[in-house]
């Protein structure tokens, strides 16, 4: 067994000696490959988060009759909490509301009475989830009228329409080509020696241990590349987000950290699998 | 030594159909060939990188098409010098011509510096024993690749175009080396279509075309 390491370590050496340049090159691109293959995987989850954020923010309002008990709100609120799709919901209430818009206005509040009514602020995941509450809230006694904003819906609908294309336009313009460009750095990396692994695979050496120098070889450029490629990623990442403030709705350094090493790490199992179908060569 | 017994290889107009030679042990046999790719296939049904359809090839006694696998065994006993060479470009002269002792046989360093040595010097290759081989121009390439598929000391030599790049002296002196190792009981196929090899010498003549081998 010692000897076989051995003898795939002296053909590993004397491959890399001999192909010094190419491997330079190639490990190089492979590293920007993977800085690159980050940063678009990063923007879509950026971009996906911000879809789930705004997805959570069809809100509702609901108003209650004047006459509804403290009590029947608190039994209402529960009521609202049980129904599907309900992300978060906050009272508002009349008096406070009141005060709270006499002081925006600029007014004294007393003598005027109030015309407000005590309500809910509810927020919902999904259009159709608002849609579905709305007309069981509808039917809640005590419940006088309940709003939904359209203009914030449209707003809403478009920005999420607006980021799923520029999902599928990071997906096809950059990640896809990224993707391309580091099988093709790999591949590349045995075709070249294709001549020589013909030559051997004639002298009677099989095609298992001809192209295990080369698969240990390739594997170990993807996984170093891939490591070296995120952490340089992480690295510019985490200062660009600290130097323009206006980013800081970005997922943080530590979040996106665990994004970039569970795919790296998938990519990495991946790979030595795919990378044995990667090269065709005679029996 | 060598025996295709009803050798039809693979595809709808198979390059063999129903090829049959049987070349004895110690036999010297000249193949010539009209078509490069029939002649290409007996070589990689040779090397078993490539399953006949029908039929059997008889390697010393041993059936190839029974074995599942490429067997080094039969691989051990086979020389091939190649027409276009198949040297291993990311190794030395001295690596190139051990790599088959390496690769079939426990030999220690010792004895595969010794073996590789003695082989070079033969051939006339030892001052260039650690050139890489693009130093190396094409007469010296082909010495080097006729040395490397005797290193071994094979029952079986089979030698395509052995005479590629080689000057009229150095294919003389190579057909005699040749007739030395029939002399000594090993057995020798040229598949060439040159005539100085063969005004040169005296054994059975074959020609193998569509598909077929022919006594000439």
């Amino acid at each position: 067994m010692f000897k076989k390491i051995k003898e795939m370590n002296t053909e590993i050496n004397q491959l890399i000696k001999k192909n010094i340049t190419y491997y330079t090159l190639s490990f190089t691109t492979l590293i920007f490959a993977f800085l690159f293959f980050n940063i678009s995987i990063i923007s879509i989850y950026n971009v996906y988060q911000s879809n789930k954020v705004l997805n959570k923010s069809y809100t509702l309002s609901i108003y209650m009759n004047n006459n509804v008990s403290q009590n029947s709100i608190e039994k209402i609120e529960k009521d609202i909490l049980r129904l599907d799709g309900i992300e978060k919901i906050s009272y508002i209430n009349k008096e406070l509301a009141f005060k709270k818009l006499a002081a925006q206005l600029g007014l004294s509040n007393s003598g005027i009475s109030n015309p407000l009514l005590n309500s809910f602020v509810v927020k919902t995941a999904g259009e159709e989830k608002m849609n579905n509450a709305k007309l069981i809230i509808d039917e809640i006694d005590g419940v006088k009228e309940v709003v939904i904003n359209k203009k914030s819906v449209v707003i809403i609908n478009e920005k999420i329409k607006r980021n799923n294309k520029l999902i599928i336009g990071l997906l096809l313009i950059t990640l896809l080509p990224i993707k391309l460009m580091i099988f093709n750095i790999m591949h590349s990396s045995v075709v070249s020696q294709n001549h020589d692994i013909e030559a051997k695979l004639y002298l009677g050496m099989e095609k298992k241990e001809i192209l295990r120098p080369y698969y240990f070889i390739n594997n170990m450029k993807f996984i170093s590349a891939a490591i070296i490629g995120s952490l340089i990623f992480l690295n510019l990442y985490e200062y660009v987000k600290n130097q323009i403030v206006e980013l800081n709705y970005l997922a943080s350094t530590i979040q996106v950290g665990i994004v970039v090493g569970i795919i790296i790490i998938l990519v990495n199992f991946i790979f030595p699998i795919i990378s044995f179908n990667l090269i065709k060569v005679k029996r | 030594m060598l025996k295709f017994k009803n050798i039809t290889t693979q595809g709808k107009k198979p390059y063999l159909n129903n090829l049959n030679i049987n070349i004895p042990i110690g036999g010297f046999v000249l193949l010539n060939y009209r078509s490069k790719l029939e002649k290409n296939k007996m070589i990689d049904l040779v090397c078993q990188l490539d399953i006949p359809r029908s039929g059997g090839i008889i390697i010393g006694g041993k059936n190839l098409t029974k074995f599942n696998c490429r067997s080094k065994i039969i691989h051990k006993r086979i020389g091939i010098c190649f027409e276009d060479l198949k040297l291993i470009e990311s190794k030395d002269v001295f690596e190139n011509i051990i790599f088959p002792l390496q690769i079939h046989t426990k030999l220690s360093s010792k004895k595969l510096i010794e073996k590789g040595e003695k082989q070079l010097k033969r051939f006339g290759l030892l001052e260039k024993k650690n050139n890489s081989l693009t130093t190396l121009n094409l007469e010296e390439k082909q010495r080097l690749n006729i040395a490397r598929s005797l290193v071994l000391d094979p029952e079986l030599i089979l030698l395509d175009n052995p005479q590629t790049n080689l000057k009229f002296e150095q294919i003389k002196s190579l057909m005699e080396y040749l007739k030395e190792l029939n002399n000594s009981g090993k057995t020798i196929i040229i598949f060439t279509n040159n005539k100085k090899i063969e005004n040169m010498i005296n054994c059975d003549k074959y020609m193998l075309e569509k598909g077929e081998i022919f006594n000439v």
